[in-house]
């Protein structure tokens, strides 16, 4: 009964994105969903027959011109793929459970004395359709193009049940052979959550295997995919895995194919269901009621609290009191951004910066050597958003601590400045290193556009900041929800753009002294900058 | 004659259309202890809100030690420490980072790590002092505010609902700070369902009925 609340939930999840009511019984609202079902059905056909059609009439010719037959690599990628997900799925089964629970499902089944066996499979069989549908999506389009390359080969005319025909015979195949590897990963996870041992050491001993195997196959297959004539040394060498995969797609033995997918379904469900009788669901449900807050947090689509969760996550229980000198008075508050920004430091993060990099080159190129205005103002609107995110990011997560931040002995105006000021010099050295490799690259960048950076930068990171506090609710900020910004921040952030932008081209084409320009943009700059600066504050002050 | 700790002169809050706090208006002395007793949605949370300088009221003044908290801000803060009933910590800075942080912000220097030692013994967290508040249960989490409301210089103390998830040793060693924060001059103001606040701490107990502040 849990379970099925949960699967109606991730229904209705989607059926809401695609604006159905599941609360209105009407006969327009069931027309409107059966519409909908047939519209993605048709959608989902057409999109995998022109990947088939793409396979069979463009992949097919490149391949066979490096002197390899698309027929012979197909089972040896989609063996390849799958053999690779396994390892993957057993990777993760040997760190964290299978089940997913979230708290309240768990206090729920924890304390009924309910069929172990019987919980593990119905989440078994509720979990494998959203992990097989990609893999059954593929087969089947790959089972298109093998069709297409027939009817290049002698079929004239290619019926209805031609393509049945098709799809259901590597699907046959397909299927069991995937529930039967999805069913190992669970064999693994369940292993690990028995009750009466503790199996560490096996788990970190398979953990390993899975990561070196799988590092083995991924550097293959690049390697394959570099050096073609590696490909048939390496295929032969794992012919005795491809064989169902060869009975799904290629002519012969689909019948011995389909027996041994069966077979290896057959014996991992078996054993599934002989070890899940001593699974531990407590532990179970404690290493997934995070994962299960994710999930929760990606459908309403509150990347907030996704992050938060993950660095929670990252950060662990404690850490020893940071080194960083500290002094009395208002650089506590720079002290303390810097802690956080250190320990919460990461690839994606430092990513958002070098967007803002590659932004920018992109941008300069665009507009100097392109002249691509449409392009450029896309770019524009990109950097501009990207630069308020990250310059306010820091401002973001004092609004969220606004009992403490509120509560300090300092005026608004040193707040926001002690929180964007790091940020915004970031965001302008990235800019200004930009436009420096852009003119590395030939590129002649105006001196009014290297003077306009700072005060842009900076405008667009206060009019962030003053759409943050203009949204701010105490009755959120006190639970810990900062608003992002919105339109009305990056309305003002654009105009801190166009200022320049305009003294720039008026400038150019009225081919006045650029000495003036760079004045003009300054004394613009600064007003704008303090203008901005004091509406912040004051909104500080009226946050209600 | 001293000005008092804290005037509150005809404070109106307004959700939209509906009158969260009527006109209010009352006087706390230094060394006075208020206990601010109501049902739920009364609107003591409002009130404290509005006090701390949290919430922007829709008209009336804040006075606190003499200076209008909405006019002189930084002066009035200086001397206004709140703790919220939920208090959210920043997930990245431990529990000794966290008083480092709040005391050094306020520019206590001297001692404060002999004081933040104590109230962490007090108060039973000197073993989790490098943990983070996310790996903490709500009653030490509630613990925390306490002490970064103890940690740094103030002449009015406000604390909504500080006892609704502290153990038994906890809630005393809370009432202990309280009265001899009291004696040295301190005016306290505390929103609580617990009517045995008043004769366990001596203090003054006012009731708020629908936005209304009793004084009896």
């Amino acid at each position: 009964m849990i379970r099925s609340k949960q699967v109606t939930s991730s229904i209705n999840y989607w059926l809401a994105i695609v604006g159905y009511d599941s609360h209105d019984r009407s006969a327009l609202t069931l027309a409107y969903l059966i519409y909908v079902v047939a519209f993605f059905s048709v959608w989902t056909l057409a999109v995998m027959f022109l990947v088939s059609d793409l396979m069979a009439n463009t992949l097919s010719p490149l391949l066979a011109s490096q002197g390899v037959a698309f027929t012979d690599i197909v089972p040896t990628i989609g063996t390849l793929l799958l053999v690779l997900w396994s390892l993957y799925s057993i990777y993760k089964a040997t760190n964290r459970s299978p089940l997913v629970f979230s708290e309240d499902d768990a206090h729920l089944l924890c304390q009924t004395p309910a069929d172990r066996r019987l919980v593990t499979l119905t989440w078994f069989f509720s979990e494998w359709p959203s992990s097989v549908l990609l893999f059954l999506a593929a087969a089947a389009t790959v089972g298109f193009a093998l069709l297409d390359l027939d009817i290049n080969n002698g079929i004239r005319v290619m019926s209805v049940g031609h393509l049945a025909v098709a799809a259901l015979k590597p699907l046959s195949i397909i299927i069991p052979v995937h529930l039967g590897l999805f069913a190992v990963v669970w064999v693994v996870g369940v292993y690990r959550l028995q009750r009466d041992a503790k199996r560490i050491k096996t788990m970190r001993t398979l953990r390993t295997l899975a990561l070196i195997l799988a590092v083995t196959l991924f550097a293959v297959v690049i390697g394959s995919i570099l050096r073609p004539s590696l490909f048939t040394i390496f295929q032969s060498g794992i012919s005795f895995l491809t064989f169902p995969f060869d009975a799904a797609f290629l002519e012969g033995a689909w019948g011995l194919g389909l027996a041994v997918s069966i077979g290896l379904m057959t014996i991992s469900l078996a054993v599934l269901w002989l070890i899940s009788d001593n699974l531990n669901l407590s532990r179970s449900a404690q290493e997934t009621h995070h994962f299960q807050a994710h999930r929760a947090a990606f459908r309403i689509g509150d990347h907030d609290r996704i992050r938060e969760l993950k660095d929670r996550e990252r950060l662990g229980s404690k850490h020893v009191p940071s080194r960083i000198p500290t002094f009395p008075g208002a650089w506590m508050v720079t002290w303390k951004d810097v802690v956080q920004s250190l320990r919460t430091l990461t690839i994606s993060r430092l990513w958002s910066w070098l967007a803002i990099l590659i932004l920018t080159i992109s941008g300069t190129v665009v507009g100097v050597m392109l002249k691509d205005g449409a392009t450029l103002f896309v770019l524009i609107v990109y950097w501009t958003l990207l630069v308020g995110k990250q310059t306010s990011a820091r401002f973001k997560k004092d609004l969220g601590n606004w009992w403490l931040v509120n509560s300090l002995p300092l005026s608004a105006r040193r707040i926001i400045l002690h929180d964007v000021v790091r940020p915004v010099f970031t965001a302008i050295s990235i800019t200004w290193i930009a436009l420096w490799m852009s003119s590395l690259l030939g590129l002649s960048i105006s001196l009014i556009v290297v003077c306009s950076v700072p005060f842009a930068v900076f405008g667009i990171s206060i009019s962030s900041v003053f759409d943050m506090l203009r949204q701010a609710d105490v009755s959120m900020l006190l639970v810990g929800r900062s608003p992002d910004f919105g339109l009305v921040g990056f309305a003002f952030g654009v105009f801190c753009m166009a200022i320049p932008a305009a003294i720039y081209f008026i400038i150019e084409h009225y081919l006045l002294s650029p000495v003036a320009g760079m004045l003009v943009v300054v004394l613009a700059g600064v007003s704008i900058a303090i203008s901005l600066l004091s509406l912040s504050e004051r909104q500080f002050r009226r946050v209600g | 004659m001293s000005s008092p700790a804290l005037e509150v002169q005809n404070l109106t809050y307004m959700y939209g259309s509906y009158q969260a706090l009527q006109e209010t208006s009352f006087i706390v002395n230094n060394g006075e202890i208020v206990i601010i007793c109501g049902p739920n949605g009364a609107g003591k949370t409002t009130f404290m809100l509005c006090l701390s300088g949290l919430l922007l009221p829709t008209s009336g003044k804040v006075i606190v030690d003499g200076f209008d908290l909405y006019q002189s801000e930084r002066s009035a803060k200086r001397r206004l420490s709140y703790l919220p009933d939920f208090p959210h910590f920043y997930q990245e800075l431990t529990i000794w980072e966290h008083i480092r942080f709040v005391a050094l912000a306020h520019s206590v220097e001297q001692g404060f790590e002999i004081r933040a030692d104590i109230l962490l013994s007090e108060f039973d967290l000197s073993e989790v002092r490098d943990m983070y508040p996310h790996a903490l249960s709500r009653g030490m989490r509630l613990k925390l505010g306490i002490i970064l409301c103890l940690i740094r210089p103030f002449s009015v103390l406000l604390m909504d609902e500080p006892t609704s998830a502290l153990d038994p040793v906890g809630t005393a060693v809370l009432y202990e700070k309280l009265s001899d924060l009291s004696a040295d001059g301190a005016a306290i103001i505390i929103t609580t369902h617990d009517l045995s606040l008043a004769s366990v701490l001596g203090g003054r107990m006012v009731q708020m009925q629908r936005g209304h502040i009793d004084l009896g």
